[in-house]
């Protein structure tokens, strides 16, 4: 038997970071030739390194919920194309079934397979979301879809590149299933130009070190994940920490859905238990087996995990307790596009941070622990007839800029998710308008959009356009929250409230604008008011504006114990309203002087107690 | 005699150089007067003045350029004690610096901490809400007005914020950069109102797309700009009362120098770094070597800036602190390593990792005996002979080679190593370090790094540059003499810069109109500079560029454009083939999608004038032996060999044309160079130290 | 000790006593930790409409802020939205 290479400390630092940097070479390389804002600005993608095999070494930093499902594919196509059609020097392969391997199908992976000496001896992953995938529905996310199979496009490991060209037959197909085929060959070249980049780093590596020592960290670095993990969980309180979450089903007839998590932490191992969560739904919000895993991983790695390696050492702590037929592992028929990020996999990470955040108040680390932030949301897709006469989608991105979650210690960040990505970026108001046919008349941090508490969470945005194109435009919304409050607070801090969106039909503002007028509130504008449900089709007439509210971050501790001097500030940057500040801060604020009257406020929150005090009742 | 003065205040020292119509170079040095830097201007001036046997007065009668690095803007910024600052904006906007696009919580950060969400925070905005007005006025993308200034809202605005006591007023409309009438509108009411307030307006800073971008440069100069302003004219008042006949020249953060009061005072901040890269640039020219890779280890960070066929490189996303700015930035990339980085294990695991904490200055490295206990990389560099045992800076700092092993002997236990073994280790973790963020910056832009030649500026550097070297593929590395003033050298060298932008996206094909109009309107605008300036024609070299890409793609590659009168249709023409070569060339062939077509983003034009032509004296080759210069011996250890004798040469003692053979150690006042085994060292004729791998 | 926001979980100091439940504020005991402190707090199902509704637009009822506090100081421990009549989410229990 040849004995194993075992890497000495300073070979294996000098290799932990030529690794890191090899990803993160793919990573820019991805977002230097990608055409899709969505990735190029709000940095949804995400690179990895694999062994042979498919278990993941490395990964980067991106959108971390679909961090879980990179290696799925590798390992897939690894165990069933071997040997049909086989995998070879120069080929790479494409991959977006959500049953193997991918959050929604609009994640496109590219993979590729890197040899030695005639040998594979690692994959490499990039990933990056797609604005079209075909199908029912512009975008990928199918409202309608009662089946999977309606979602549009899946490949299942298809070889794209053969001996490093791409396959026209191939090429060819996926043009004509897609609406925008022309970026969508685009970013499939984004992707194995950005595995090709990480491919001549990583021969470089073994050419530099020799194969042995970068097979042996392959196989180390995982190993010294699991154990980096698995000593920080003993450092913290064994017990099983719960969160329940409700949103809205996009089927009418099933009213609301359900994911709820147990975290059983004991000793150095840790059970997440989504037993209890809604059965399979008939719509598009389930999520599959494997996005469900990796939504779930995403506060895991952002909380637990992000001073170490994120491999599958890592997450391979983690034992699944994920039942069948549910809306976290449904039938593999079911639909489910819309899980990410208006459905069941979305939520999952709002749950798992509850519960991780829980665990920490509970430890002496209490300044890891923050309330959810962003939950609840707009993300309308819009579609139509570009400003230059040409087809185009894309995604409205200020869901980047929702509240954060507040901290035990301090307010969360305003307009600054921090819920499922490293990374938020919202694009400029000027790039949206050169490339796509609408007017901002105004993007804001939302007033009373924080959830109260002891510490504010952070206060979400709001945004208002109209159409300023030749013609219509379409939206597909996608949104949850403008019922059920899904941003939790913590520890008696209160959920953000509630998002909405609004048309107005016929407002017809450029006449407005003529006369020297411009909107600075809903107030202000003049047409018929359309509340708009989420998860919904409509169109945008050049005469009709359309404003929308974003969700805030969850408060931390009770409000009435919060600081009325930050209440004040808060007023003056207009985070919190008078009326707010009184009703639920119980702080009053004197108008002229637009300082704290502190007896009035002393006297109001003692009312305030003795009203909670008589309202309350034991269970 | 003519002479040339550059100055530079750094964060400790303020350093000068004057060089002479003969090329002789003059240096000298003070501790900075953060409470008034004039005063270690003055100290500078007359410490120089002396030692060329002169008055200032008549040192300064003779001076034919004066050119002066700030940090009052970068301060000012750093404290937060700028200006207090109101905003105009759009009706719309007023939380356009408050959202900040989302991304100041982790822009800037290192990866590794962008992953840790709950440590990473959303800076406080520049400018509250309260300082902040909504004007009505609305321009659309084509730059057609869709809603007219409301005039009397301005007034009233400006009204408002001047009682509430502000001193400067940025003025950010959306797509000013595509028409400039609200905003000149917008100014002229409030300097007809209220002359004392400064104010500048977004896209008279920078006329460009990105509100967020361009908005926060604009508030960055209307905050540094009254005290910028303000100290500058105090200066040049001074400066003319002690004898300096010429205007004050200031270095900009896009690696030029320009009148102090044409300078927007945002392009001041930031500077510092850019006049080390001058230094390199300096070099590069005299010495011909067009592709330069410079490097600088301080006792916190390594950065690196890269100039190829003798051009600065600009960074594509420049930064003040966590504000992405839109201003002409040299590209300067940073991480957390440096002779403070602490060395640590964790004992789970039994894995060595070096930084990226840092000891700093205090504590410090353990053998600075200051308080450190933790080891670092200066202490490594100490356990493995590299530095002097006793002393740093000729003597002027003790050093305890018994505190650097001690500090790692922990460690070692832990790792169950020896000392040095450790401290090897770490030195050539951090090398590695060093070396990755080099590959990346370099491959990144489609570089060959055997082109380049490495240069080690900063106290550190010397001590990595040759290992370095090896492990990057670099052929020739090189220590410049004297690198702690070469910003300052930098400054004196520099000719005078003028950057213009213009935003004008348009889809390929263009015209020969849209280029003739474009680049005119640049030029036009540079040679009126120069003229004001007194820059003659036959000095001023004026380059062209355009911003272009694949119009659906996001990133863009800046081409250098031929300069011409007027350009034909079929000049218009050949861009897109000029793009496309250039496009692969940097991101790799069949990067690009031209199906998608191509399109101009925006003309650049760049003009360097000089003031008066410099050079540098060279010293006259002598003998190749050194050994005059050998000052004794200690053991040092190498990869190959384990300790060896090494003999360790005095710099100041070693004469232009003298060889040291490896292993060897040459100790220079401000560092100390490593010349490893089978490397030989040669001092140039500028006394530069060139080491080079014996083949 | 252990304190969870403003929960207090207070060891036995000797053997044969219970470990309990106290509200950090007041120090009022809520009781044995063999149960969820739930039971031992005041609850109170505040409509959806409760703390800043401003852009609440639908009201079915289905869903209701659960709000848990201290029945000696009013202190506000937990906050939840739930289902109107869904049973208590034991937020944490050590083991
Ligand atoms: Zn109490």
């Amino acid at each position: 038997m040849v004995e194993k290479t075992k890497l000495d400390p300073i070979t294996f630092e000098i290799l932990r970071h030529r690794l890191e940097e090899i990803v993160a070479e793919s990573y820019y390389t991805l977002a230097r030739v990608s055409g899709n804002a969505v990735i190029t600005e709000a940095g949804d993608h995400e690179e990895s390194i694999m062994n042979a095999m498919g278990d993941t070494v490395m990964v980067g930093g991106g959108i971390v919920e679909w961090t879980g499902c990179l290696e799925d594919a590798a390992r897939y196509i690894s165990q069933e194309y071997e040997d049909n059609p086989g995998i070879h020097e120069g080929d790479q392969f494409i991959m977006n079934d959500t049953g193997i391997a991918a959050v929604h199908h609009m994640d496109i992976q590219v993979l590729k397979p890197v040899f030695w000496e005639g040998k594979r001896v690692a994959w490499l992953n990039c990933a990056g979301h797609m604005m079209d995938v075909g199908g029912m529905q512009e975008s990928g996310f199918v409202f309608g879809a009662t089946e999977r199979i309606q979602e549009g496009l899946c490949m299942k490991g298809v070889k794209i590149c053969e001996k490093g060209k791409i396959r026209r037959d191939i090429e060819d197909t996926l043009k004509y299933m897609t609406r925008q085929p022309d970026l969508f060959m685009l970013e499939i070249g984004a992707r194995i130009a950005a595995n090709n980049a990480a491919a001549t780093r990583l021969l470089q590596t073994i050419e530099e070190f020799g194969i042995d020592k970068v097979l042996a960290i392959f196989e180390e670095l995982p190993e010294y994940s699991e154990k980096l993990i698995r000593a920080k969980l003993r450092t913290l309180p064994d017990g099983v920490f719960r969160a329940t979450h409700h949103f809205e089903s996009i089927r009418e007839d099933e009213g609301y859905l359900t994911v709820k998590c147990a975290l059983i932490k004991e000793g150095d191992s840790i059970t997440l238990d989504f037993t209890g969560s809604s059965p399979q739904s008939k719509g598009s919000q389930n999520v599959a087996l494997p996005g469900a895993r990796s939504n779930a991983e995403c506060p895991f790695l952002m909380m637990l995990g992000y001073d170490i390696p994120w491999n599958y050492g890592l997450w391979g702590v983690i034992n699944w307790v994920l039942p069948e037929g549910s809306i976290v592992n449904p039938s593999p028929l079911a639909p489910v596009s819309t899980n990410t990020p208006a459905g069941a996999g979305y939520v999952m990470i709002g749950t798992v941070t509850d519960c991780i955040s829980q665990m920490y108040l509970c430890s002496d680390r209490t300044e890891e622990a923050y309330a959810n932030g962003g939950n609840a949301f707009h993300n309308p897709n819009m579609y139509g007839t570009g400003k230059r006469g040409e087809f185009f989608i894309t995604m409205m991105m200020e869901l980047m800029i929702c509240g954060g979650g507040a901290l035990a210690y301090r307010d969360g960040d305003n307009t600054c998710s921090n819920l499922w990505t490293t990374k938020p970026q919202v694009t400029n108001i000027e790039r949206a308008e050169e490339h796509f046919p609408w007017l901002y008349l105004w993007r804001k941090e939302a007033m009373d959009t924080g959830g109260p508490g002891q510490y504010r969470g952070g206060t979400g945005c709001t945004n208002a356009i109209i159409s300023y194109g030749i013609g219509e435009m379409g939206v597909h919304d996608m949104g949850l929250g403008m019922e059920p409050r899904l941003a939790n607070g913590l520890a008696g801090g209160y959920p953000a409230p509630n998002v909405k969106q609004i048309v107005y039909r016929g407002a017809n503002l450029k006449g407005m604008f003529e006369n020297g007028q411009l909107p600075r509130t809903p107030d202000d504008i003049p047409g018929h008011r359309e509340v708009k449900p989420l998860l919904h089709s409509f169109t945008l007439n050049p005469e009709d504006a359309y404003v929308i509210y974003f969700g805030g971050g969850g408060g931390y501790g009770d409000p009435l114990q919060r600081d009325p001097e930050a209440v004040v500030k808060d007023i003056h940057q207009e985070y919190v309203s008078f009326e707010e500040a009184k009703r639920t801060y119980g702080v009053i604020v004197d108008p002229d002087t637009q300082q704290v009257n502190w007896e009035e406020t002393r006297n109001l929150r003692q009312e305030m107690i003795q009203e909670r005090l008589t309202l309350g009742k034991r269970e | 005699m003519r002479l040339r003065i550059g100055i530079d205040t750094g964060g400790t020292f303020t350093d000068m150089v004057v060089i002479d119509e003969h090329g002789k170079v003059t240096t000298s040095k003070s501790l900075c007067t953060p409470h008034d830097y004039t005063i270690c201007v003055e100290a500078c001036l007359e410490i120089a003045a002396e030692k060329l046997g002169i008055t200032v007065e008549e040192m300064l009668n003779q001076t034919v350029s004066f050119a002066y690095g700030t940090t009052i803007g970068t301060n000012a910024i750093a404290t937060r004690t700028g200006a207090k600052t109101g905003m105009l904006t759009t009706s719309g906007c007023r939380d356009v610096l408050h959202i900040a696009r989302g991304l100041t919580r982790w822009s800037g950060l290192p990866e590794s901490d962008t992953k840790h969400m709950a440590a990473t925070v959303k800076p406080e905005a520049l400018i509250p809400k309260e300082l902040t007005r909504e004007i009505t006025e609305r321009i659309d993308s084509t730059g057609q007005v869709v809603c007219g200034l409301d005039e009397e809202e301005v007034k009233q605005a400006c009204k408002e914020l001047v009682e509430q006591g502000v001193e400067s007023i940025a003025i950010c409309f959306l797509w000013s950069f595509r028409n400039p009438e609200h905003e000149e509108r917008a100014q002229e009411i409030l300097t007809n109102l209220y002359p004392n307030i400064y104010s500048s307006t977004s896209h008279q800073v920078i006329p460009l797309e990105g509100e967020y971008e361009r908005f926060i440069t604009t508030v960055l100069d209307n905050y540094v700009g009254p005290k910028t302003k303000n100290y500058t004219t105090l200066l040049s008042s001074h400066l003319k009362r002690m004898g300096l006949k010429v205007s004050l020249l200031l270095m900009q953060a896009d690696g030029g120098i320009a009148y102090a009061d044409t300078v927007q005072p945002v392009a001041s901040v930031h500077s510092g770094p850019a006049g080390g890269v001058l230094g390199a640039q300096t070099i590069g020219k005299l010495l011909n070597y067009k592709d330069i890779i410079s490097t600088d280890v301080g006792g916190t960070t390594f950065d690196v800036s890269i100039i190829t066929n003798h051009e600065v490189t600009y960074s594509r996303e420049p930064r003040i602190e966590k504000f992405n700015t839109l201003y002409p930035t040299l590209d300067i990339i940073s991480i957390g390593a440096g002779g403070g980085s602490i060395v640590w294990t964790n004992p789970d695991m039994k894995s060595l990792h070096v930084g990226p904490q840092s000891a700093g200055s205090s504590p410090g490295p353990a053998c600075y005996g200051v308080g450190g206990t933790a080891p670092t990389v200066t202490d490594a560099c100490m356990v493995l002979g590299y530095l002097n045992p006793h002393s740093l800076n000729g003597g002027r700092m003790r050093l305890y080679k018994e505190k650097a092993h001690e500090a790692f002997q922990e460690v070692a236990d832990v790792l169950g190593m020896d000392v040095v073994e450790v401290a090897y280790g770490a030195y050539e973790i951090i090398t590695a370090k060093m070396s990755d963020l080099i590959v990346g910056m370099t491959v990144r832009k489609g570089l060959n790094i055997s082109d380049y030649i490495l240069l080690a500026f900063g106290g550190g550097g010397a001590m990595h540059v040759a290992r370095m070297g090896t492990m990057l593929g670099a052929k020739k590395v090189m220590v410049p003499a004297s690198a702690s003033v070469y910003s300052a050298m930098g400054l004196a060298t520099s000719p005078i810069v003028h950057t213009y932008q213009k935003y004008d996206y348009q889809m390929l094909p263009i015209t020969a109109d849209t280029l003739n109009r474009n680049l005119g309107e640049l030029d036009r605008k540079i040679n009126a500079d120069f003229e004001r300036d007194g820059i003659p024609e036959k000095d001023r070299q004026i380059s062209f560029y355009a911003d272009m890409k694949y119009s659906l793609q996001i990133n863009a590659v800046t081409l250098e454009i031929p300069r011409k009168k007027v350009y034909t249709e079929e000049d218009a023409a050949k861009l897109a083939d000029l793009f496309d070569t250039a496009y692969a060339k940097m991101y790799g062939e069949g990067s690009g999608y031209p199906a998608a077509g191509r399109a101009v983003v925006s003309f650049m034009a760049k003009g360097k004038g000089e003031i008066y032509p410099f050079k540098l004296s060279a010293s006259v080759s002598e003998h190749v032996d050194a050994s005059q210069a050998l000052s004794g011996q200690r053991q040092a250890y190498f990869k190959d060999t384990g300790f060896v004798n090494t003999n360790i040469y005095s710099y100041e003692r070693l004469k232009s044309g003298n060889k040291v053979e490896g292993p060897a150690i040459i100790e220079a006042e401000d560092t100390t160079m490593l010349i490893p085994p089978k490397f030989v060292a040669e001092v140039d004729a500028y006394r530069n130290v060139v080491i080079e791998a014996l083949v | 000790m252990i304190t969870w926001g403003n929960i207090r979980i207070e060891k036995a100091a000797k053997k044969g006593q219970e470990e309990v439940y106290s509200c950090v504020q007041c120090e009022h005991v809520l009781g044995p930790t063999t149960e969820d402190w739930k039971k031992y707090a005041l609850v109170n199902k505040a409509p959806l409409s409760k703390a800043q509704p401003l852009h609440l637009a639908t009201h079915s009822g289905r869903f209701a802020l659960r709000e848990f506090y201290c029945p000696n100081c009013g202190t506000m421990f937990e906050v939840q939205m739930l289902a109107t009549e869904e049973p208590n989410v034991e937020t944490f229990k050590l083991l």
